[in-house]
């Protein structure tokens, strides 16, 4: 079962984790949930395919009631993302998901319909959560063409989608803890999924510009303290949209099947 | 097809979860349990002779509550496994659900048949594991209640013996009261979850 993580609480304002699955079979892509609660209310980021809804519904009953889930935001439109909503909306029929507007249409092919979806404009929005004011942040072509990230300024985290992420071997860590050895792991990636060296520059301004103590990606290990600046330089200095063939190793299936 | 005109497969889920908080509940207060016997062993010792038969009582009352922490740790682990199938389940039923829509709109249906066929099976046979589960935990939370009421006789002796605790008979009394509050809860919460379990295999 995936493991649940609280990296952030004061009061009834926390950020729990569900990641590292120990179960996730070798095909399927490790992903990292959020969920965000206020008050006795929740939002869940990038709650994840279908595939692994069980994984992430067991680990989120352990430790909170998923009940309190009033929210998902969903960063883009990939299956790995949001294919799971269907079943969200099973539990809790009433679920809102923030998508960029781009998505609105393709998204309900997973599950939901006009109801269910709240369009991000391009420029961003706020998304209220039981007196909390959560920002969708713009990071468009980051990788996909419709593409947000959500910071809460008053706990100083950043959920930064596919930015960040890192394709890391069996039992890495949560935490970053060798800079330089872990963004081995996330090069590849960045340079292949990223597709626009403008787009990666803007979002680096802006990122710059946030008070970030913990940055955390969908996939791989969250960056602290001082290695949120770290890989924000890192990142602003990386030739991105180059990438074909150097992006990760082949799916072992794809390889038996060679 | 809308999800919410579909049977609610999710409700399953819904049931399990609340389940899921009231045994929480009853982990909470059971430790809660163990720390006011600590306690009651504690003054029972800071009374002396007097409180001897106090202290026994509050050591029974620390095995019991242990006890309990343990039965609790296994219905958690019960119904963790209970989660998870019930999910699966869930994910099966949409797509059969699905499946059976595809069917019904079909110029041929029998195009289908096998694959619906096949998923039936599977959810016939995922829906006797998940009875099963209940089945257990039915069994388990009706096994703790029982023992329950031995706390609550334990809790009965640890007042009589507060009498004679002498100048500290009122603090021992007031120990006793509050075990015997707590245990009351945990029995409450333990019957409503075995009528919520109960009512979740109808």
């Amino acid at each position: 079962m995936k493991k649940t993580t609280t990296i952030f609480r004061e009061g009834d304002h926390a950020w729990t984790v569900v990641a590292r699955d120990p179960a996730r079979p070798d095909y399927l892509i490790d992903t990292n949930e959020y969920l965000v609660t206020h008050g006795g209310r929740g939002l869940l980021t990038d709650p994840g395919g279908c595939e692994i809804f069980a994984a992430v519904f067991a680990a989120l009953s352990n430790e909170n009631d998923p009940g309190c889930i009033e929210a998902i935001f969903a960063s883009h439109q990939d299956p790995d993302i949001i294919s799971s909503l269907a079943l969200w909306l099973e539990f809790k029929p009433q679920l809102k998901c923030h998508v960029s507007w781009l998505w609105s249409e393709f998204v309900p092919h997973f599950g939901g319909d006009d109801q269910t979806l709240v369009a991000i404009p391009d420029e961003g929005t706020v998304i209220p959560l039981g007196g909390l004011t959560l920002e969708a942040v713009p990071a468009h072509y980051l990788h996909s063409s419709g593409n947000f990230h959500l910071y809460d300024a008053k706990a100083r985290i950043l959920f930064c989608g596919d930015v960040g992420s890192a394709l890391l071997p069996p039992g890495a860590g949560l935490f970053v803890t060798d800079f330089n050895s872990h963004i081995r792991n996330a090069e590849g990636f960045h340079r292949r999924w990223m597709g626009s060296n403008e787009a990666k520059r803007d979002w680096c301004e802006r990122a710059s510009r946030m008070d970030i103590d913990l940055l955390c990606p969908q996939h791989g290990a969250i960056y602290q303290g001082a290695d949120v600046m770290r890989f924000i330089n890192w990142f602003d200095e990386l030739k991105v949209g180059v990438g074909v063939g150097k992006a990760r190793p082949q799916p072992v299936a794809w390889k038996q099947a060679a | 097809m809308n999800h919410k005109a579909q049977n609610n497969v999710g409700e399953p889920l819904q049931k399990v979860v609340h389940a899921n908080g009231s045994i929480r509940a009853v982990i909470d207060m059971s430790r809660r349990v163990n720390l006011v016997a600590i306690n009651a062993a504690l003054a029972a010792k800071k009374a002396g002779a007097q409180a001897r038969g106090f202290g026994v009582v509050s050591a029974e009352l620390r095995h019991f509550s242990n006890w309990l922490d343990q039965q609790m740790a296994e219905l958690d682990q019960l119904i963790a496994a209970l989660v998870v199938s019930l999910a699966e389940a869930a994910k099966e039923r949409r797509s059969q659900n699905h499946l059976l829509d595809a069917q019904a709109r079909s110029a041929d249906p029998q195009h289908l048949e096998s694959t619906t066929h096949r998923l039936e099976q599977r959810l016939v046979e995922a829906d006797e594991a998940n009875r099963q589960r209940w089945r257990a935990l039915t069994e388990r939370i009706g096994q703790v209640l029982r023992r329950c009421n031995t706390g609550t006789a334990l809790v009965r002796s640890a007042k009589v013996e507060a009498v004679y605790g002498g100048a500290f008979a009122a603090g021992l009394r007031q120990v006793a009261e509050e075990i015997e509050a707590t245990i009351g809860t945990i029995q409450q919460t333990l019957k409503q979850l075995s009528h919520d379990v109960a009512e979740a295999q109808s």
